[in-house]
C-alpha cells in the first residue's frame, strides 16, 4: 500500500471514531468565556484602583520634588550588571544534545550586548544577542538565531528576575517558553570574574 | 442572525471537526478535546470581530492547530529533556481510536510542525496555500514539511513512497 493511501484511510477510520459531545462542549465553553469577561472586568477596575491609587499619593509627592531644588544624583550606569562571569552548565537531554555541556564565559558590556564564549561542543550562533535591564528585571534575547528563534516555537525575549550576593548573579525566570534559555539563565549562578 | 446564536450555529458544525484534526495532531483524545475548547473561547472573545471574517472557521482551526503544535513540541520536548533523545518516545496507546496503532506511533516520531502539515493535508484535504497559513509557514516550507514526514512514515512503517504525494 502507498504511504499517501494509508494515511487517508487510517485518518478516516480514526476521525469516525471520535464523537466528540458538541453541547456539553458549547456549554463548558460558554462559561469559561464568561468567566474569564468577568475576571477581565476585574483586572481592568483593579488596574484604575491602582492608577487612581497612584496619582493621589503620587501628585503631591511630584509636585514636592519639582519644588525643591535639584540635587539628584547622576545617572546610574546602563547597566549594574555589566561584567564578566563564568558558568558551568550541567549535563540534561537538551544541554547535551545541543552541546552546551562545560564552562561559558559571558560578557555583559554596558550598552546591552552579551558576548559569549560557549565550550566548544557548542556550534550554535554566538552573535546578536542582548540584554536590558529594568529594575532587579532583565530582558534577553539570548540564543535568539537559533535555540530560541524563529525555527523553534519559543518566545524570542524572555524576561528574568536577577538578583546578587559579592560575587554571584542569580536568575530567576519570570516569562520564557524557551527552555534552553532557561537552563542557560536560571539553573545555576554565574559567578563573576573579577 | 444574532451574534451568540450565530457563535453557537458555527460551534455545532465546526467543533467537532476541529476535535478530530487536534486529535489526528496529538492522538490525546481529553488533551484534544481540551485545546479544541480553548480555541474556541478564543473564537468567542473575538467574535464580533471574526464573524465578519469571509472564514471564520479557518481562524478557529488555525488557533487550535497552533495551540495542539505548541503541546505536542512541549511533549517532545519534555521526552527529550527526560531522556536525552525522542528515538526513545514511548508510544502509549490511546485508549480512543486506536484502528491503526503502528501509524499512530509512527506519527508520533515526527516533529509537531509535520504531524500538523500531514493532518491537514490528507485528513482534511486543504490546499497547501491553506496549510502554510494555518500552521504559519511558506508554502514550500510546507510543501518540504509534507515530503519529509512522508519519507520518515514510509520508512517507519515500511510502506511505498513515490515522488507524487497523492
Amino acid at each position: 500500500m502507498s504511504i499517501d493511501r494509508r494515511l487517508r484511510e487510517g485518518f478516516r477510520q480514526a476521525a469516525d471514531a471520535l464523537t466528540p459531545d458538541s453541547l456539553a462542549a458549547l456549554h463548558a465553553v460558554e462559561r469559561r468565556a464568561q468567566r474569564r469577561q468577568r475576571r477581565a472586568v476585574v483586572v481592568q477596575l483593579a488596574a484604575a484602583a491602582v492608577v487612581m491609587a497612584l496619582v493621589l499619593v503620587g501628585l503631591p509627592w511630584a509636585v514636592g520634588q519639582w519644588q525643591r531644588p535639584d540635587t539628584a544624583a547622576p545617572p546610574a550606569p546602563a547597566s549594574g550588571l555589566a561584567g564578566e562571569y563564568v558558568v558551568d552548565i550541567g549535563e540534561s537531554g537538551l544541554t547535551r544534545s545541543e552541546g552546551m555541556v562545560g564552562r561559558w564565559i559571558i560578557r555583559l558590556t554596558r550598552d546591552g550586548a552579551i558576548v559569549l564564549v560557549p565550550p566548544d561542543s557548542f556550534q550554535g550562533s554566538r552573535t546578536g544577542m542582548s540584554y536590558q535591564v529594568d529594575g532587579d528585571q532583565i530582558r534577553t534575547n539570548a540564543f535568539v538565531n537559533d535555540l530560541c528563534g524563529a525555527a523553534s516555537s519559543a518566545d524570542p525575549v524572555g524576561t528574568y528576575r536577577w538578583s546578587r550576593t559579592a560575587s554571584m548573579l542569580r536568575f530567576t525566570v519570570v516569562t520564557d517558553s524557551c527552555e534552553a534559555r532557561r537552563l542557560f539563565l536560571e539553573d545555576q549562578p554565574w559567578e563573576e570574574v573579577p | 442572525m444574532e451574534a451568540a446564536e450565530d457563535f453557537r450555529w458555527m460551534f455545532s458544525a465546526e467543533y467537532p471537526a476541529v476535535v478530530r484534526t487536534v486529535f489526528l495532531v496529538l492522538h490525546d483524545y481529553a488533551r484534544s478535546e481540551e485545546i479544541a475548547q480553548d480555541a474556541f473561547v478564543q473564537l468567542l472573545r473575538h467574535w464580533e470581530k471574526v464573524r465578519r471574517y469571509e472564514a471564520p472557521d479557518a481562524w478557529v482551526r488555525r488557533v487550535a492547530i497552533r495551540l495542539a503544535t505548541r503541546d505536542a513540541k512541549r511533549e517532545r520536548r519534555r521526552a527529550v529533556l527526560a531522556r536525552g533523545t525522542i528515538e526513545r518516545d514511548p508510544v502509549e496507546p490511546s485508549p480512543v481510536a486506536t484502528i491503526d496503532p503502528d501509524l499512530v506511533a509512527a506519527l508520533r516520531r515526527l516533529p509537531a510542525k509535520q504531524r500538523s502539515v500531514v493532518v491537514l493535508f490528507y485528513f482534511e484535504d486543504r490546499p497547501m496555500e491553506e496549510i502554510a497559513e494555518i500552521v504559519g509557514c511558506s508554502v514550500s516550507t510546507g510543501w518540504v514539511h509534507l515530503h519529509r514526514a512522508r519519507k520518515r512514515l514510509a520508512t517507519l512503517l515500511s510502506e511505498e513512497v513515490g515522488n507524487d504525494v497523492h
